[in-house]
């Protein structure tokens, strides 16, 4: 979806930043380097880094950001839950640019991809 | 008042979603009446300071660790434990324990219950966590029992649970998913369509609603752009290990 979106809006993202392995910190993404520790403070669980990053936030750009980046990672928090708990696979796995990806990633090596090659 | 409580009150959509849960949560399920629905709420929430947890996740194998979570007077051990994992170390549950969980008598439907109870819970606690705001209390139960009810068009050769198949929505269920749609994470907790619509109804507020998925630029409700929303989802994704 990132990439995707990033496409439409005729702009180049740097996927490694998912992996926490991006040299370009924003990953081309306005706020991208404050909203990626905003994220990794948040699965941190370590207060002072979680006030640090959303302080951090929320100065270079609003508070109203700051509850929106809140709401996305709890979402994503739960989405993950739902797929490995229930051991669903990945809808298409047919996709070309979906495996050039997962490979680009290294997705492969974790562990709910057993319930996509399960499917297969 | 602080400015993120500013923006807060700015967001009512957030606290009705909020709200709502909680009032979904103290009233009888499908498979769990009122005061189950609390103690796995209650249960989840615990898991978040487990010391028990951080033990199973840093082994190797969780079945080196033979301690169990304490039962309560309305979880078996082995539920307590599911709950747990699904909170702490997801990425291990196989289906070799949803069939230990039904054999100790929670059924797959059941399972997939308490799932979505534990996974929208979770969420709105992660919510309040990241902005550092206190916890809301989980409601008193409400009196009734269970009433199970199971949809038409189930199909159980997707993933651990029975999820109603991509184009079987009936006239009862078929707010769950537009016509075409129905991704497997959708699907996956159709069995109790109720959790469907709350993990929808609060997809809605903290993300996107279903509806606008497909709508990868700048939605008009919102300030962050498409692209730093899937940033963040991404990098919180990868964090999890999330293969989906």
């Amino acid at each position: 979806m990132l990439r995707v979106s990033a496409k439409l809006a005729g702009d180049t993202v740097d996927l490694t930043a998912l992996t926490g392995a991006s040299d370009a910190k924003d990953a081309g993404v306005k706020h991208g380097a404050l909203l990626l520790a905003f994220a990794e403070a948040v699965m941190s669980r370590d207060s002072s880094i979680l006030t640090t990053a959303r302080n951090a936030l929320e100065q270079a750009s609003s508070a109203g950001i700051v509850i929106e980046a809140a709401g996305v990672a709890a979402n994503f928090q739960r989405m993950v839950r739902i797929a490995d708990a229930t051991g669903i696979p990945v809808d298409d796995m047919t996709s070309e640019l979906g495996a050039t990806i997962r490979e680009e990633l290294g997705l492969y090596t974790f562990e709910g991809a057993a319930n996509s090659a399960r499917k297969d | 008042m602080s400015n993120l409580n500013q923006a807060l009150t700015a967001r009512p959509d957030i606290q009705i979603a909020l709200s709502n849960y909680f009032l979904f949560l103290a009233k009888p399920g499908y498979c769990w009446h009122g005061a189950q629905k609390i103690a796995i709420a209650a249960a989840a929430r615990a898991a978040s300071t487990c010391a028990l947890c951080t033990r199973k996740k840093a082994a190797l194998s969780r079945n080196q660790i033979k301690t169990r979570h304490p039962e309560n007077d309305h979880l078996n051990p082995l539920t307590v434990d599911m709950i747990h994992q699904i909170i702490t170390d997801q990425g291990r549950i196989t289906e070799t324990q949803v069939q230990a969980l039904e054999q100790s008598g929670v059924s797959r439907l059941a399972y997939a219950e308490l799932v979505g109870i534990v996974v929208c819970l979770f969420s709105i606690d992660e919510f309040c966590r990241a902005l550092s705001q206190t916890l809301p209390e989980l409601p008193r139960p409400q009196p009734g029992l269970a009433s199970p009810r199971t949809p038409e068009n189930l199909e159980t050769k997707t993933g651990f649970v029975p999820m109603i198949q991509r184009d079987g929505l009936t006239d009862a269920v078929k707010d769950l998913w537009p016509t075409g749609f129905g991704a497997n994470v959708i699907r996956a907790l159709s069995a109790a369509p109720d959790l469907v619509r709350q993990w929808k109804q609060l997809a809605a507020v903290f993300y996107l609603p279903l509806e606008e998925m497909g709508n990868l630029g700048q939605s008009a409700s919102r300030q962050l752009n498409r692209m730093q929303m899937e940033l963040i989802a991404g990098r919180v994704s990868a964090i999890n290990r999330c293969f989906y």
